[in-house]
């Protein structure tokens, strides 16, 4: 008896030693790297400006592979069920703050562990280049005007158009015609053939066209101006009762290994990503790109990831759009 | 539009380039010959693969991928009657049965014929006319991608073999599996029966895969037929089979550039179309009926597929929107780059779009050369015993199947569809339309409701429409006729009504 006790101990004594070399050694091997996006997207785009980068200081290779489906759900249940030991890497956005009152997945960000929060993007109101609306003013009072009638471009319930659309029910008290669209893509092309009055754009994604005069933008839905477009006044500035709202704004991409991870691993991603960020060439496509560095890590980045979680869920359950209650699951109220 | 023109004749003054994009139409060729290694794949790779070059090479070398991957999906359409890419589903129908009559070889001449036409009549229209095209993209509305996708289920007709119900049926089956998934609108999940593994939805590469690839290494096990022996005595097709039918080549190719430029579609439905469109013009196909061996029926897919690429090039170059998954992982590593195409880039830097045209007819060049060269060796494929055979092809089909989302899941989808398309094949269902619903029903499902939100959420409001535009007029018109030249009790009636003598 005493002999298997003692030799228990020893065994997890030992495994214990190995769990803290590992984690001080770490990585002694490569890093499986999963997007949860398409290859072009955004969430890719950064990912892979970053990666080769970060591997400098990592000093092994991080295999990158898309892991695509069910807004990024698929690749977060595959990441929150291999080992908490650093080797797989979810490289994701802000919708896994979404899945659980929209009912797509029990998992969010209280799973994992934030390596780091490395940009945030903001949106931008914009309308086609010949429409009579010339200011945020003019959109606000054309809306109240027409109730209902304004046809708003959107993608899908919890993507940014739509929250945008949201919050200026929720502080104008205006209404608009929702119109659906899959994607940046197919969203554009009908601001640009002017089937739509209004819609939001990623800055990034908007801004080619707002230079070339080909769309109007009429305020960027952020607490600041946007560097890549600072002659667009922020919302924050046209009406103050945004400033709450937009504490925690816009999108964001991440970089999460699972909870349970050892600290020491976490601090090795966070020293390698925070390296990449600091890049020329990756600050070169931010700025192009219309999205801000923020670099965000520990709690920082979780009060970030946690407010964000909080303004969009209300915002979803407000609109009748949740499949759960945000109360469910102990998201506080804004 | 023709300032920057000395763009085109970069790619042609450095053989670095032209050895990227010739050897980019080769590795192309390979990765769409392979069943579920696609070009979008291929393209993905590369971008980590050229993250430090320079964006030239990379692009070169992603042009060619591009050219070659599109072609290459024929190849094993017509030699085993698994089409290496969606784009290739509609090649499979009568080049199959080619090489089944020992055509494999004029098959597969044929086919790189009508891919290198098609590919120039492509880039002819991106070079000369992207700007009608792109506006083209603009004014094209919700309602108008419904009725095109509706149009496209036409083809289920065509595909019937004589048994409409059956048919019917598979389009059916196609339509359910073609919803499961994310609600695209509210992110509910619909007919996923609480499993995150059907939330994604099922993709329809691997309902492809399954359907046609797991399915016919089944179907060939039990069939103890003996090889063909195929005739490569004679490779180039005859130029009177390119004459004869350089009209129908024209009208695919048509197609295929316009659905190829709408953002949402490409190759894949551009050829199905095309396909369709031929079946019902083309009166006597030669030198067997369709579906049993029609030059006609590989000529309109293969030119329209190809035709498609350079349509989806034109609204990425002028609007920055992606006419195809292919285009839209090439403004990603074009992003990669520094460069972010549309209009700006259009403006300030006009000579990439220069580059591009060059590019692709230097690619064209390449993919005649490599597709007409490697045509006696893929034949010998086909004159393979079967116990060698089959094990490759289901290995590769598992490849592929898991390279497209990395997923094990998909593994197992694949083998269950090949299963349910044994069976299919077995009692007499075409495959094909089932794979047809999967692939237009998204499109429809969408576009109905982004067209009834358009028109404030009236369901009449969304067909009254119709008759106040221009381009849904048009497409109306073009079913309309398409329904009627088909019909051949129609035809009569209309002949006797306009007094002419009834066939």
């Amino acid at each position: 008896m005493k002999i298997i006790e003692w030799s228990r101990l020893i065994l997890a004594a030992s495994l214990m030693a190995a769990g803290f070399a590992g984690a001080a050694d770490y990585p002694e091997r490569p890093i499986n790297g999963v997007i949860a996006w398409g290859a072009g997207g955004g969430t890719d785009t950064a990912t892979r400006l970053m990666t080769p980068i970060a591997e400098k200081i990592l000093g092994h290779s991080v295999i990158l592979a898309n892991r695509t489906g069910a807004t990024g759900a698929i690749a977060t249940q595959a990441v929150s069920t291999a080992p908490a030991d650093g080797y797989t890497v979810l490289f994701h956005a802000e919708n896994p703050q979404l899945y659980q009152v929209l009912g797509i997945s029990p998992l969010s960000y209280d799973d994992f562990e934030p390596a780091i929060l490395s940009v945030q993007g903001a949106t931008v109101i914009v309308v086609p280049k010949d429409s009579p609306i010339k200011s945020y003013d003019e959109l606000i009072k054309a809306a109240k005007a027409n109730p209902g009638k304004l046809s708003i471009g959107t993608s899908g319930v919890g993507g940014q158009p739509w929250v945008t659309s949201m919050l200026l029910k929720k502080i104008e008290g205006v209404t608009f015609n929702p119109v659906a669209f899959q994607g940046d893509g197919p969203l554009i092309t009908a601001l640009l053939g002017k089937q739509l009055d209004v819609s939001g754009l990623a800055v990034g994604v908007a801004m080619q066209y707002i230079k070339n005069g080909d769309i109007r933008a009429l305020a960027v839905m952020s607490n600041r101006p946007n560097p890549s477009i600072p002659e667009v006044p922020h919302i924050t500035q046209l009406n103050p009762a945004f400033t709450e709202s937009m504490k925690a704004s816009g999108f964001f991409y991440g970089v999460f290994v699972k909870k349970g991870t050892p600290q020491p691993i976490i601090d090795k991603l966070t020293e390698a990503y925070k390296f990449a960020l600091n890049d020329s060439k990756f600050i070169d496509y931010a700025t192009k790109s219309g999205l801000d560095v923020i670099g965000l890590s520990g709690k920082e980045a979780r009060d970030f990831v946690n407010n964000w979680r909080s303004q969009v869920s209300w915002l979803i359950h407000d609109a009748g759009a949740s499949k759960e209650s945000p109360e469910k699951f102990g998201i506080p109220k804004p | 539009m023709y300032t920057g023109l000395e763009g085109m004749l970069q790619p042609f003054m450095s053989l670095t380039l032209i050895g990227w994009i010739g050897g980019g139409t080769l590795v192309g060729l390979y990765v769409g010959a392979i069943p579920g290694l696609s070009v979008t794949m291929a393209v993905s790779l590369l971008i980590s693969f050229t993250f430090s070059w320079e964006v030239l090479p990379a692009l070169a070398v992603m042009v060619g991928i591009f050219v070659g991957g599109v072609y290459g999906g024929a190849r094993a359409g017509i030699l085993l009657n698994i089409p290496g890419a969606p784009a290739a589903v509609a090649s499979t129908f009568d080049g199959f049965p080619l090489a089944k009559m020992g055509l494999a070889g004029q098959a597969m001449g044929l086919s790189t014929t009508q891919a290198v036409i098609g590919n120039f009549f492509g880039i002819v229209v991106l070079a000369l006319f992207a700007p009608l095209i792109s506006h083209l993209a603009l004014i094209f509305q919700a309602r108008d991608f419904f009725l095109l996708a509706f149009m496209g289920l036409f083809l289920v007709g065509s595909l019937a073999e004589g048994n409409m119900i059956k048919a019917l049926i598979a389009a059916f089956m196609g339509i359910v599996i073609g919803l499961i998934g994310m609600d695209p609108e509210t992110g509910q999940g619909r007919m996923n029966f609480g499993t995150l593994n059907l939330l994604g939805g099922i993709h329809f590469v691997v309902i492809m895969i399954g359907t046609f690839g797991i399915s016919e290494a089944l179907v060939q096990l039990q069939t103890k037929a003996v090889p063909v022996k195929q005739n490569i005595s004679r490779i180039t097709p005859e130029w009177s089979v390119v004459l004869d039918n350089m009209f129908l080549t024209l009208r695919a190719s048509t197609i295929g550039v316009v659905v190829g430029a709408l953002p949402g579609t490409g190759g894949d439905i551009a050829a199905l179309m095309a396909y369709d469109h031929a079946r019902r013009t083309v009166k006597n196909p030669y030198p067997a009926a369709f579906g049993h061996g029609a030059y006609q029926g590989l000529i309109a897919p293969e030119a329209a597929a190809n035709a498609a690429i350079g349509g989806a090039f034109v609204p990425m170059m002028t609007l920055g929107i992606p006419g195809d998954s292919v285009t839209a992982v090439l403004i990603g590593a074009l992003i990669i780059h520094g460069l972010r195409p549309g209009p700006m880039l259009m403006r300030e830097q006009p000579e990439f779009f220069w580059f591009v045209v060059g590019a692709l007819l230097i690619a064209n060049v390449f993919l005649y050369v490599w597709g007409m060269t490697g045509i006696r060796a893929f034949s010998k494929i086909v004159e393979i015993p079967k116990p060698y055979i089959i094990p490759i092809i289901v290995v590769l089909t598992f490849v592929g199947g898991y390279s497209i989302q990395n997923s094990i899941t998909d593994i197992y989808w694949m083998i269950a569809f090949g299963i349910l398309g044994y069976f299919m094949k077995r009692y007499g269902y075409p495959v094909a339309p089932l794979v047809l619903g999967v692939i237009l029903t998204p499109i429809i499902d969408e576009n109905f409701r982004r067209g009834v939100q358009l028109s404030h959420g009236s369901i009449a409001g969304f067909f009254e429409g119709m008759f106040g535009s221009a381009v849904s007029l048009s497409i109306l018109v073009i079913m309309l006729l398409t329904a009627l030249v088909s019909s051949p009790r129609l035809m009569n009636a209309l002949r006797r009504a306009l007094g002419g003598k009834s066939a």
